[in-house]
């Protein structure tokens, strides 16, 4: 026999006493119970309440509400499914996005007033190809003297590949960094300063100044092993003793990816363009206002080189952040808007199958109300079925969020800058796992409200399989559906444009094989080479990889293809065209020194004539290959472009290939 | 508040707080014995009454309900209130 309530004894002692009571006041002992039983209620259902009251009953009613929701799934199996399926796919495609878009334009980057940082290049207003124009060094005086708006301004190179240099440290094995030659604001323009060490100082620049390095933090840990002794040591790059002067925090890497920082030597030629300006403006000012002072320092180069500048060069101002993001921003934003989207389809489709389930299970719910279950009772029940479906979906979408972000960062192309830096946004997981509460919640609850309004009788005649649903239910259902239409329209419209844009990119023939071909990069720099050694090593590797079985051709190039908007352009005249031009005027071209069997290597048809061969030597008939579009110009103007003469660099030069 | 109040002058038992609730409103309040209970487990969980098994007067086993520090602080507090409730609604009657 199980141990008594004390529940049970307290109330009996209640019932006793009142019967005593009665029975003093001469009542029979019949009369006197049924009294006290009157007086003191059902002692069941005041059990009951007493109970319902403790904590423990709570937990104990909130299991058996999981289990049977556990069951009712099991038994409409399949719906429910679906329905978490689709959330969590939903959940998990929206949140990876967001993630990413979060980590590459959202985040605020790591340098202190970032609004105020800019990039500073120039453009030619009759160069209609957009590509940006470089400048050289003595423009830095340009735009610290003329420009009260400028706090700082350093110049640091246009193309940021391509400078590395060979560090040895000690007695390890020589490493390859990529290496920001920099002007000596550098860093006060990005508002970062060494975490060790010293700051780049005017005079480092000079031709005879002690050669100094700045450590990134990455090659400081690995290959210092974050050794405060660093400072003051001396190593070698390419071959030539520099003295480490600094290392920067482990969030300065700009540009992306540097190893190393160096001062960059003092030039005087205004002809060497192949710099890019940076600058930070004083508080205040604008993005146009910077504008006008740019192009009121070129205005002023014009009038005092007007040898070395064209009339129509105008200033660019890009912001340091919308630099960084590039062209991927509105990629990023329209995927980002499309997977918004497919959450709200997931939330919706998956809504609508637990509605539809809900409206099925009216018969149960009625029975069970029949039974007496109060429509509390029932909202609990269905509230903890939605929470049960959201949290496995947001479970799920959080675990699949985390492995597409992996699978995004490894798969997205190099030039999306900081991509590597997302994780998984707790913001944006929050976000989408209330949308889908919000979403199971209306579809759960949405039917157990409209329950409440029904009295038993209707309900348990109309609530079985056999019939559709009453009038407000499919009327809610019809707005399900059609939001559903409507969201997956809107779906497929975004998705079949990003389609079809892909496609368009894929099929624009750029001119070359865009597979197959790898690139490197490699430097010989240092004392020990002579022009004669140069040639030697190079044409050795070309041989050596040319009869490599898995090569079917190699060369050399000077600036690998599509390494960013850079170049290195030169003025042209023709000779028919001598005489007739203003030399301020002078149109330019881009180009590039390349090797013999470059265009068979990069996949580029040769129209017309031959590519250069192992006779075109620094002694022989200077030739050059133009480009398609060139070589249209020419025959415009009545020529045939084989054979005519371009002057560049100062020397005349043969068209031999087009 | 009227289950402390009885509670402040000695400790009791149900039975005996709903009498003395009934008694001393000269039975105009009728106490519903049922829900008396409930209550009790309420001031109990709030911490205000404390429950022990004690005999009753008529040699039973009883449970009785006993105020704690942080009941008589509440009896104050309620005490004040109603004073303040009811005095107000003394005025409004007097107006009117």
């Amino acid at each position: 026999m199980p141990a008594r309530d004390p529940i049970d004894d307290e109330l009996a002692f209640h019932l006793e006493e009142l019967k005593r009571e009665r029975m003093e006041a001469g009542d029979t002992e019949a009369e006197a119970i049924r009294f006290a039983r009157m007086k003191l209620g059902h002692i069941t259902s005041v059990r009951e309440e007493i109970l319902n009251m403790s904590p423990w009953h709570r937990a104990e009613s909130l299991v058996r509400h999981v289990r049977f929701a556990i069951r009712s799934f099991r038994r409409h199996g399949g719906a429910y499914a679906f329905g978490t399926a689709i959330l969590a796919i939903g959940i998990g495609l929206s949140v990876a996005m967001f993630s990413l878009v979060e980590a590459v334009v959202m985040r605020p980057l790591p340098f202190p007033d970032q609004d105020n940082i800019h990039l500073i290049w120039k453009t030619d207003l009759q160069d209609k190809s957009n590509l940006v124009g470089e400048l050289a060094y003595p423009e830095l005086a340009d735009l610290e003297a003329n420009n009260a708006e400028i706090q700082h301004v350093a110049l640091f190179p246009a193309a940021p590949y391509g400078n590395g240099r060979i560090l040895q440290a000690a007695n390890q094995e020589p490493v390859q960094f990529e290496t920001c030659p920099a002007s000596a604001d550098f860093f006060k323009v990005l508002g970062v300063a060494p975490i060790l060490g010293r700051d780049f100082r005017p005079g480092d620049e000079l031709a005879g100044a002690e050669p100094v390095v700045i450590l990134s933090n990455r090659v400081w840990r690995e290959h210092f092993g974050a050794s405060r002794d660093v400072i003051s040591q001396v190593v070698s790059l390419n071959g030539r003793g520099h003295t480490v002067i600094g290392v920067m925090g482990a969030d300065t890497t700009f540009p992306t990816g540097m190893g190393l920082w160096v001062p960059l030597p003092k030039a005087n030629r205004r002809g060497m363009i192949w710099l890019k300006a940076i600058a930070r403006v004083r508080p205040g000012v604008t993005r146009d206002a910077l504008h006008r002072a740019v192009d009121r320092t070129f205005q002023i180069q014009l009038r005092d080189y007007l040898k070395e500048y064209s009339v129509t060069q105008r200033g660019v101002v890009t912001p340091i952040s919308e630099f960084l993001t590039g062209s991927s921003k509105s990629e990023l934003l329209i995927s980002l808007l499309a997977s918004a989207l497919l959450l709200l389809s997931a939330c919706l489709s998956a809504g609508n199958l637990f509605l539809s389930r809900a409206l099925l299970r009216r018969r149960e719910m009625a029975t069970r109300f029949a039974l007496g279950a109060t429509p509390k009772h029932l909202l609990a029940q269905f509230t903890v079925e939605s929470l049960l479906v959201t949290f496995i979906a947001t479970a799920a979408g959080g675990l699949l969020a985390a492995g597409l972000i992996r699978l995004l960062i490894s798969r997205a192309p190099a030039d999306i800058p900081r991509i590597e830096s997302a994780s998984l946004s707790p913001p944006a997981f929050l976000f989408a796992a209330v949308v889908a509460l919000l979403a199971t919640s209306v579809c759960g609850l949405g039917p157990a409200l409209l329950l409440r309004r029904k009295n038993l009788d209707t309900l348990l005649r109309d609530g079985g399989i056999r019939t559709a649903g009453s009038r407000s239910s499919r009327r809610l259902q019809h707005v399900f559906l059609s939001l559903q239409a409507a969201v997956t329209v809107a779906i497929l419209v975004v998705g079949s444009l990003l389609l079809l844009s892909y496609r368009a990119m894929l099929q624009t023939d750029v001119g070359f094989a865009n597979r197959d071909t790898v690139t490197m990069n490699l430097a010989l720099r240092g004392t020990q080479f002579s022009p004669e050694s140069y040639r030697r090593f190079y044409g050795n590797l070309l041989d050596r990889l040319r009869r490599a079985p898995e090569v079917t051709s190699a060369a050399g190039v000077l600036l690998r293809p599509l390494e960013g908007p850079i170049g290195w352009d030169t003025e042209y005249t023709f000779e028919y065209e001598q005489g007739e031009r203003d030399p301020n005027q002078l149109s330019k071209a881009n180009f590039e020194v390349i090797t013999p069997q470059y265009f068979a290597t990069i996949g580029t048809r040769i129209l017309q004539g031959r590519d250069f061969d192992e006779h075109d030597k620094a002694d022989s008939t200077k030739v050059l290959i133009v480009n398609q579009s060139l070589a249209g110009r020419i025959r415009a103007a009545g020529y045939e472009p084989l054979g005519q003469r371009l002057r560049v660099f100062g020397e005349w030069r043969k068209v031999a290939g087009v | 508040m009227l289950i402390l109040q009885v509670l402040s002058r000695s400790k009791a038992n149900g039975y005996e707080i709903a009498k003395a609730i009934e008694n001393r409103s000269g039975d105009a309040l009728h106490v519903d014995h049922g829900s008396l209970y409930p209550a009790l487990r309420r001031l109990e969980s709030n911490g205000w009454i404390r429950a022990s098994w004690e005999t009753s007067p008529t040699n039973r086993k009883a449970r009785y309900y006993a105020l704690t520090s942080a009941g008589r602080k509440q009896v104050e507090i309620e005490r004040s209130r109603w004073r303040a409730a009811a005095l107000a609604v003394t005025r409004v009657m007097r107006e009117a």
